[in-house]
């Protein structure tokens, strides 16, 4: 009888309210569909199942998977079932199971161990946000004596007032501003006192990203901006600005009153610009807060699987008795010395290197409870020679006795792979199997076996079913899972899955364990023959490349192309022959005088066209200078015709005609000196 | 605006320069296809302003003496009487300006300008106030006689009137859905405001209206920039300038100030100089146009007293 852990059994009925949550919905929902290897728990939970209400009524009502293995989808969504069954390593069923999905919020409630890093910047992130607003808080006092001094109240020559005036032009700094806003008006400068308290809220208005100062924008671009994005800024802005044009650009004197009514605009704007800015950071750091803030102990992060083959109500179970209970994130090959309870699901795999530190910290005084994990390891001395038999089994030890002790009714379902029973000895409390009741029978199967290693001990289960949600419904399992973990000196406890000892403990370690390291050393070779390749330019900011004028060709054919999608060809025949004929009359000389007939036979005489072609074609060229001309001088009647391929073709041919006399070179006749 | 924003919906742009050139001594030129409310927007602003208006429609075969009037025999008095043309209104709708001959477009001009029209020797003031909104099509180009830029530079704006967005549209049909008639004023509850004589009381205390060195420097910064942009072939002439200032004078007026601000300026250089400025032939073809240039020109000149 191991007395220590009868004592635990003691300690009450921990844990039975753990289910009592609206996220287990497998108690809470009569239609929720249940697995076949989760009814099995059925039988044992009874009707009606006060941890778990509805969980009967799930029970009864049988839905058929589909020849997929999904359910139908009339009771839920088809989507891939999210968070029900990510528990690594557990018995889960596929996903896509027909299961509703489970909110994102189960996927958020990732254990949040941050790394020292990343603690390191969420730190740093804080403060600097403590320090901005403590910043703006100093910015805007009014009236704060530790203000910069004031300048002594010299009067100012009117170069040294254009100067002030000019410096607010340069000047950025909002409270410099203010201060030299405050200065200008003891000194009696209103003018420019109004100006710089002015450009302080142009400047802050710019700093919180409202508006964007340049110097081509007016007063009114600026308020047309903000009128689209923060209409209660915008119209403060306008009473200012009214009074600041007022007296910039009309006849309004720079008074007292007047300095005292921008400056009370500017900081009622100024006000509202860190009011704003603080009400961003707070909803910013409303996420961050948690409803253990300021608690001496902070409360355990327990997030995981709500469906019933999960083990988020496992560890709620267990932190009724055991606040400090947790996922385990770092590797095993290293247990700190507070860790007084291990619990080590399928799939969290200790490495073969793992189990001698493991072992070790159990001989210190730590409880391992291996969750049907059956690790071969020969420092375990708890299961035999996987030689000779098919798979590692227990095989000396205790019983772990939870069994019927003092009113106490454990269960589990039966499953194939049953405990072999081992050196039971009478009145050895026993947790026992449901169809092994009688566990004085021979038939008797075990579940569950321990052995003390050192001051510590290992309790090592058959498999992992008494680790379920739905294991914590039935019976006291939950109080016993509660007393199981529990320990007296408060050590923590932890449950480890396959994300422990996942971590990378730095950037380089991170990449390698995702087997990028490949990827990135190319890139640095990539970026390695740019800067080769580029020079070190490559990483400058350099001014665009001027944009060359297009050659005159260019614009040539852009033209013709805007004519030709006008269809305005007339025009381009009507340009071309007053072109052509200005070069026949240089080709020619004096021949048009003469008369078409003449100038054609000329043309054909040189060319060897026929002269009625010619004359057709200097007719037609002669009557489409005729209609060109500025618009203007052309009256409606006078509008170009639109035969395009009439227009293209006679352009067409004067332009061979034309290269043919240019080719023969000028008539001699035309080059003979005059005598 | 808001009364006549009854009638006539989402032209805020050229309803203020319709006014601004009212209270300017100036005319407007509205380029924009047809149907988009400019004769309603005449209409509605003379019943607003307490003013009588005409409307000419432009038309190849419209002659001079159409517009500004002419002597005709009186047989019965045995002597030529003067018949005023339509010209002789405060508010004047040139319809489709472009398609007159230049003759007749001269002549209308030439009142524009001297506010007066001359016959055989007479020489007869238009009233007072003045206003002409000229309009033209850009699309259609043939059977039309565009403008010489010398007569544009005589209007001080010009304004492009696109199509109302999809929600303007869907006001406007609603209110047609619901009994609007754009003959009948009277159903859209558009009120007279104001009158000539009030009108003429305004322009007179426009003069009055301050315009402070820097914004002199400013004017003359943007009009020195549009002569020497590399896109353009011609800059904005000295009467833009002044154009510039009065239109800036009659803005801050409308708005109630006694003084005129940078931004009067920069809001209205788009429209008062976009006419005035003749491209290079290369920046059209690359699809540079006299907004790119103005816009370009306002980007790169510094605002007077601004805090940047």
């Amino acid at each position: 009888m191991n007395a220590y852990l009868l004592s635990l059994l003691l300690l009450g009925a921990s844990g039975q309210g753990v289910l009592e949550n609206e996220d287990y919905r497998f108690c809470h929902e009569p239609q929720y569909p249940l697995y076949e290897d989760e009814r099995r728990w059925c039988e044992l939970g009874g009707d009606p199942n006060p941890r778990c209400p509805d969980l009967p009524k799930a029970c009864s009502n049988h839905v058929e998977p589909g020849p997929d293995g999904r359910f139908s989808s009339d009771w839920g969504s088809t989507n891939g079932n999210v968070g029900d069954d990510e528990s690594p390593g557990r018995t889960a069923p596929p996903d896509g199971d027909g299961r509703e999905a489970r909110p994102d919020r189960q996927k958020l409630e990732l254990p949040s161990v941050l790394s020292p890093i990343a603690q390191l910047l969420l730190i740093g992130l804080f403060i600097a946000g403590l320090v901005l607003i403590a910043r703006h808080i100093l910015e805007n006092r009014h009236d704060d004596p530790d203000d910069e001094p004031v300048e002594p109240q010299v009067t100012p020559s009117p170069e040294e007032a254009q100067g002030a005036v000019i410096r607010a032009a340069k000047e950025t700094d909002v409270t410099r501003l203010l201060n030299l806003a405050r200065a200008e008006a003891s000194a009696g400068r209103y003018d420019a006192a109004i100006e710089y308290a002015y450009a302080a809220a142009l400047r802050r208005l710019d700093g919180d990203g409202f508006i964007e100062l340049h110097h081509s924008r007016t007063n009114g671009d600026y308020l047309r901006r903000l009128r689209r994005g923060q209409p209660n800024l915008a119209q403060h802005l306008r009473g200012v600005v009214r009074e600041v044009e007022g007296v910039q650009f009309g006849a309004r004197a720079p008074t007292r009153e007047r300095f005292d009514a921008v400056l009370s605009g500017v900081m009622a704007i100024l006000g509202r610009g860190t009011a704003a800015l603080v009400l961003l950071l707070t909803l910013f750091g409303l996420p961050g807060c948690s409803d253990g803030a300021g608690k001496d102990e902070p409360k355990p992060v327990i997030g995981g699987d709500t469906s019933p083959a999960g083990e988020r109500a496992v560890l709620e179970a267990i932190a009724t008795q055991s606040p400090k209970v947790s996922y385990r994130i770092e590797p095993l090959n290293l247990i700190e010395d507070d860790v007084g309870t291990l619990i080590i699901l399928p799939g969290a795999g200790p490495e073969d290197d793992d189990w001698e530190p493991i072992v070790a910290w159990v001989e210190k005084g730590g409880r391992l409870i291996l969750a049907g994990a059956r690790p071969q390891h020969e420092d375990l001395e708890l299961f035999e020679d996987p030689v000779e038999a098919p798979e590692p089994q227990l095989f000396s030890g205790y019983f772990v006795g939870f069994s019927d002790m003092d009113g106490w009714t454990l269960k589990v379902p039966p499953s194939s792979g049953l405990l072999p029973q081992i050196g039971l000895t009478e009145g050895e409390p026993v947790l026992y199997r449901y169809t092994s009741r009688d566990y004085e029978d021979e038939e008797i199967s075990v579940y569950a076996v321990g052995v003390y290693r050192g001051e510590g001990e290992i309790i090592a289960f058959e498999n992992d079913d008494f680790f379920t949600n739905i294991a914590m419904s039935i019976e006291d399992n939950a109080r016993a899972m509660a007393a199981m973990a529990h320990r007296y000196d408060a050590r923590s406890v932890q449950v480890c899955t396959t994300w422990t000892g996942r971590g990378s403990s730095s950037p380089f370690d991170a990449v390698r364990e995702a087997d990028l390291t490949p990827l990135v050393v190319q890139l640095l070779l990539f970026v390695a023959l740019l800067l080769l390749y580029r020079g070190i330019a490559f990483g400058r900011l350099r001014d665009p490349e001027a944009r060359g004028r297009r050659a005159f060709v260019d614009h040539v054919r852009a033209l013709g192309s805007h004519y030709a999608r006008a269809q305005a060809t007339g025009y381009a025949w009507q340009a071309y022959a007053a072109w052509a004929l200005d070069q026949i009359d240089q080709r020619l000389p004096g021949q048009r005088r003469r008369g078409l007939q003449a100038t054609a036979s000329a043309i054909a005489a040189r060319t060897h066209w026929p002269e009625t072609e010619v004359i057709t074609l200097l007719i037609a060229a002669t009557d489409a200078t005729q209609r060109s001309g500025p618009a203007s001088l052309r009256g409606p009647a006078s509008a170009p015709h639109t035969d395009t391929d009439e227009d293209s073709s006679s352009l067409h041919n004067l332009q061979r005609m034309a290269a043919m006399l240019e080719a023969m070179g000028p008539s001699h006749r035309g080059n003979r000196p005059k005598k | 605006m808001a009364e006549t924003s009854k009638a006539v919906l989402g032209q805020e742009e050229t309803i203020e320069a319709v006014l601004i050139a009212l209270l300017a001594n100036g005319h407007v030129l509205i380029e924009g296809v047809p149907g988009l409310g400019k004769t309603l927007l005449a209409r509605t602003l003379s019943r607003v302003l307490g003013l009588e208006h005409k409307r000419i429609q432009f038309t190849p075969d419209l002659m001079p003496s159409d517009v500004s009037g002419g002597n005709v025999y009186h047989q019965k008095e045995d002597r030529f009487v003067f018949i005023p043309g339509p010209v002789f209104t405060n508010l004047l709708l040139a319809d489709e300006i472009n398609r007159a001959p230049a003759k007749t477009q001269s002549a209308l001009l030439e009142a524009m300008q001297d506010r007066s029209v001359s016959t055989d020797g007479v020489t007869r003031p238009l009233p007072e106030p003045y206003v002409v909104i000229a309009t033209q099509n850009p699309v259609e180009s043939q059977g039309t006689y565009p403008l010489p830029e010398a007569q544009l530079d005589r209007f001080l704006a010009k304004v492009h009137v696109g199509h109302p967005t999809s929600e303007v549209e869907q006001q406007l049909l609603r209110g047609y859905a619901s009994g609007f008639d754009a003959s009948d004023l009277d159903s859209a509850g558009v009120s007279v405001q104001s009158s000539a004589e009030e009108i003429r009381a305004m322009k007179g205390a426009l003069s009055t209206v301050q315009v402070g060195d820097e914004l002199i420097h400013y004017i003359t910064q943007i009009v020195a920039q549009s002569r020497t942009h590399r896109a353009v072939y011609l800059g904005a002439s000295p009467r833009g300038a002044i154009s510039l200032l009065t239109a800036g004078r009659a803005r801050a007026a409308s708005q109630g100030r006694t003084f005129v601000v940078p931004d009067d300026i920069k809001a209205l250089a788009p429209s008062v100089l976009r006419h005035r400025l003749i491209l290079h032939p290369d920046a059209e073809i690359e699809g540079v146009t006299a907004d790119d240039v103005i816009g370009e020109i306002l980007m790169q000149t510094q605002v007077p007293r601004t805090a940047a």
